[in-house]
């Protein structure tokens, strides 16, 4: 197990690494999808950008999961995966953001939003 | 292929001993509906017990079908998927691969999903078709879907997945009965036992893979599945965004809070007192009837004093938890307790606990019993294990009757808050704080020693707000009931007649001996020296042994050592003796030795278990005894 996410020492850079294996997974057919996409490096501008910076009610794309495997783990089983869009739609009283995600509502800690690297997506990619 | 997967797996002989009764599981994630449809399938037909060896409960039900055919139905734990993380879907994996102890692999399966999150739910859909088992896929929670716009080609979803479908809305029963000509097939035999082979993808067997290509490849099959469906998200229900936005307020969040924590307390401590009062009373005059139609022998006074007091001390508390999981139901079945989790959870997360700690420790005012199992939601291992250690701290109605002794018989009646509070309320408010600051004072010890750990990650998954199933509500009550009255009563009555063994011996001429020459005044005085300091002397010593059983024992057991005829906490007789007996300082300190420590075997036998060893019922009861003498110890020097 947990080879992917080394990303505590170098935070946010296992993308390639995944793409990668996610090729040799599906081959060809399905390489539409966002997340199968190569990432350029002008994609990585926003490489520090995380899910707590994010304001209210925009739509994200996630990018990767920064921190260990036991933790990674229950937000992989609820869809949170590298590719999947995220919005937040409220905070919680105690500052802790609620956030949407294929038509669920997940509550986190604020500190696990912080290792959830995003990126903003593109008006183009806002169209389709 | 099909023959020799039967007999490689083991796996259900429906073919070969037709006598067999066919077995169905019902599997789907947290909030799916899962119980919903299981109780309306099987109604009272069911049993609870624990899987072996786990503290997983398993819920096994009997379905009557037509002709009189009928099958076994089993609700398995809500799982999101089988990495074997938490217990629950251990046991998951295990029941579905016939790999439990004395259970027969299931027949068929039947998968819920709440079809308002297909895509979020269906990541269950690919670990569970592995399986090959035949599927029911029940999209529940159908109308609802509608409703909010939402679509799915049902034809097409099953023709990919190669299960049948069946929408259904477990809320109103809408479908249940095709789900029933469903079952109805598989008891026929039809399907039943055959391996299916799913052509899903071209993915290979996703245990084999490292945990995130497994997750995206389970994710972009589920993506696929649900495209190739041609399923229409349903827009956001209005309901949960107008309800979220009052409950999750900066400002009314809190505060609506803090009011149903309050309604909750006020039900245990006010509603269910004219129930137990009349339990009180029942068990009184039936003791009285049995001891007058028994002759006047040993026997008589084993059964009225003690198996008849012993355990009627357990069934008084019923109406308390029976009051206290309608309420706790309620707010769990209505989508409330996740926000309540939420809310809770940054105070919780700073002692060292977390959000799903909450409604255990909330239970813990009832009774500590319910509330150790109700831990077993929190995923974490060592979150869990600190809940359990300090839900004991919490005052359970079982240290009412103790402290409703001492604060009458030592406390005065003088207002403290002009007429809005007495002393006496007071000094009952502040030992329920003191179990309040002992419990946040251990987690925050216990998370910087032995369950010390990278702090961890709190996810809450928000159903949508629905309205409780008064079906279900009152099901979960029966099944609460019956489990706390098994496993309290076992303890309560095994001690029981210990107790009044030790009060018959040694024998003497005229029968009984006095309660200070009898075995257990003997333990009373080996006690005597330790308890000392405290300012006690043997007869509480017998009190503190015996409350060991229970905390409201020592009350029935100081009534009968004083040869008060009626052992009533209400008694003014015992309540004046006491004063005579025991300084001020020493009564205070006795209130919180007992607000702290664990005089409860029924607690220690189910830390017992939910922690599968001795070691931390051990540490619990040995710490707390710590707390409670040396707490009773300072107080008898102060006052």
């Amino acid at each position: 197990m947990g080879r992917c996410f080394r990303a505590f020492e170098r935070p946010c850079t296992l993308v390639e690494i995944q793409f990668q294996s996610q090729r040799d997974l599906f081959g060809a057919g399905i390489t539409e999808l966002p997340m199968h996409r190569s990432v350029t490096a002008e994609e990585h501008q926003s490489e520090d950008l995380r899910l707590g910076d994010i304001p209210m009610q925009q739509e994200v794309e996630l990018v990767s999961l920064d921190m260990p495997d036991e933790l990674a783990e229950p937000l992989l089983e609820r869809g949170v995966l590298p590719g999947c869009r995220i919005c937040p739609v409220r905070s919680s009283p105690g500052g802790d953001p609620i956030v949407s995600i294929n038509g669920s509502l997940l509550a986190l800690r604020r500190e696990t939003a912080a290792c959830l690297c995003v990126k903003l997506l593109s008006s183009l990619q806002d169209a389709g | 292929m099909v023959e020799q997967d039967l007999v490689a797996s083991g796996g259900p002989a429906t073919k070969d001993a037709p006598a067999q009764t066919p077995i169905v599981a019902l599997v789907g994630p947290p909030n799916s509906g899962k119980t919903t449809l299981f109780n309306q399938l099987t109604g009272l037909r069911q049993k609870v017990a624990n899987y072996p060896g786990v503290t997983v409960e398993k819920h096994v039900g009997h379905v009557s079908l037509t002709e009189g055919r009928h099958l076994s139905l089993v609700d398995l734990p809500g799982v999101h998927g089988f990495s074997a993380r938490t217990l629950d879907e251990r046991v998951t994996r295990d029941v579905l691969e016939g790999k439990v102890e004395g259970m027969q692999s299931p027949d068929a399966l039947i998968l819920i999903v709440d079809v308002t999150r297909l895509e979020n739910q269906l990541m269950l859909v690919e670990p569970v078709l592995e399986m090959g088992l035949p599927t029911l896929l029940v999209l529940n929670m159908a109308d609802e879907l509608d409703a909010r716009g939402g679509s799915v080609d049902d034809q097409a979803l099953a023709e990919r997945l190669g299960v049948d479908i069946v929408r259904t809305s477990a809320r109103t029963g809408a479908g249940i009965d095709d789900v029933r000509a469903y079952l109805r097939g598989v008891a026929d035999g039809g399907t039943a036992g055959e391996h299916v082979e799913r052509e899903l993808s071209n993915v290979p067997a996703s245990t084999a893979l490292p945990v995130i290509d497994a997750f995206a490849a389970r994710r972009t099959l589920v993506r696929n599945i649900v495209q190739d469906a041609d399923f229409v998200p349903p827009g956001p229900s209005q309901l949960t965004e107008r309800l979220d936005s009052l409950f999750l307020h900066r400002l009314w969040g809190p505060l609506i809070f803090f009011g149903v924590v309050l309604l909750v307390f006020q039900s245990i401590f006010t509603w269910a007192v004219p129930l137990m009062d009349g339990i009180d009373w029942m068990v009184a005059t039936s003791g009285d009837w049995v001891s007058s139609s028994l002759p006047d022998t040993w026997y008589r006074s084993l059964i009225v004093d003690g198996v008849w007091a012993g355990v009627g001390s357990v069934i008084i508390f019923l109406p308390q938890i029976l009051v206290l999981f309608l309420f706790l139901g309620i707010l769990e079945d209505s989508g409330y307790m996740a926000r309540a989790a939420v809310i809770a959870d940054r105070a919780m997360y700073r002692v060292g606990l977390q959000g799903r700690a909450f409604l255990p420790l909330l239970s813990g005012y009832a009774c500590a019993v319910p509330a150790i199992l109700a831990a077993r939601t929190i995923d974490d291992e060592r979150d869990r294990l600190a809940t359990i250690f300090v839900t004991p701290f919490m005052t359970c109605s079982a240290r009412l009757p103790v402290y409703a002794l001492l604060i009458a018989a030592f406390i005065p009646n003088r207002p403290v808050l002009g007429p809005f509070m007495s002393q006496r309320a007071a000094v009952l408010l502040g030992l329920y704080g003191l179990g309040i600051v002992a419990a946040v004072f251990t987690a925050f010890l216990l998370k910087r020693t032995l369950l010390k750990a990278e702090p961890t990650s709190f996810l809450m998954e928000l159903p949508p707000y629905r309205i409780p199933s008064p079906r279900t509500l009152m099901l979960r009550l029966l099944d609460r009931s019956k489990i706390f009255l098994r496993r309290a009563g076992r303890i309560i009555f095994a001690v029981a007649i210990v107790l009044w063994t030790l009060t018959q011996f040694p024998r003497t001429e005229a029968g009984a001996p006095d309660i200070e020459q009898s075995a257990l005044g003997t333990i009373g005085h080996v006690i005597e020296p330790v308890i000392e300091p405290l300012g006690l002397d043997w007869r509480v010593g017998i009190g503190i042994v015996t409350s060991l059983a229970a905390r409201e024992v020592i009350v029935g057991t100081l009534g009968t050592i004083y040869g008060v005829e009626t052992a009533d906490e209400e008694a003014v007789a015992l309540q004046e003796i006491l004063r005579r007996d025991l300084e001020p300082g020493a009564a205070i300190g006795l209130l919180i030795f007992f607000a702290f420590a664990l005089q409860c075997m029924s607690t220690v036998a189910v830390m017992r278990r939910e922690t599968a060893g001795w070691k931390w019922p051990l540490v619990q009861f040995t710490y707390m005894l710590l707390l409670g003498y040396v707490g009773a110890f300072i107080a008898f020097r102060i006052f």
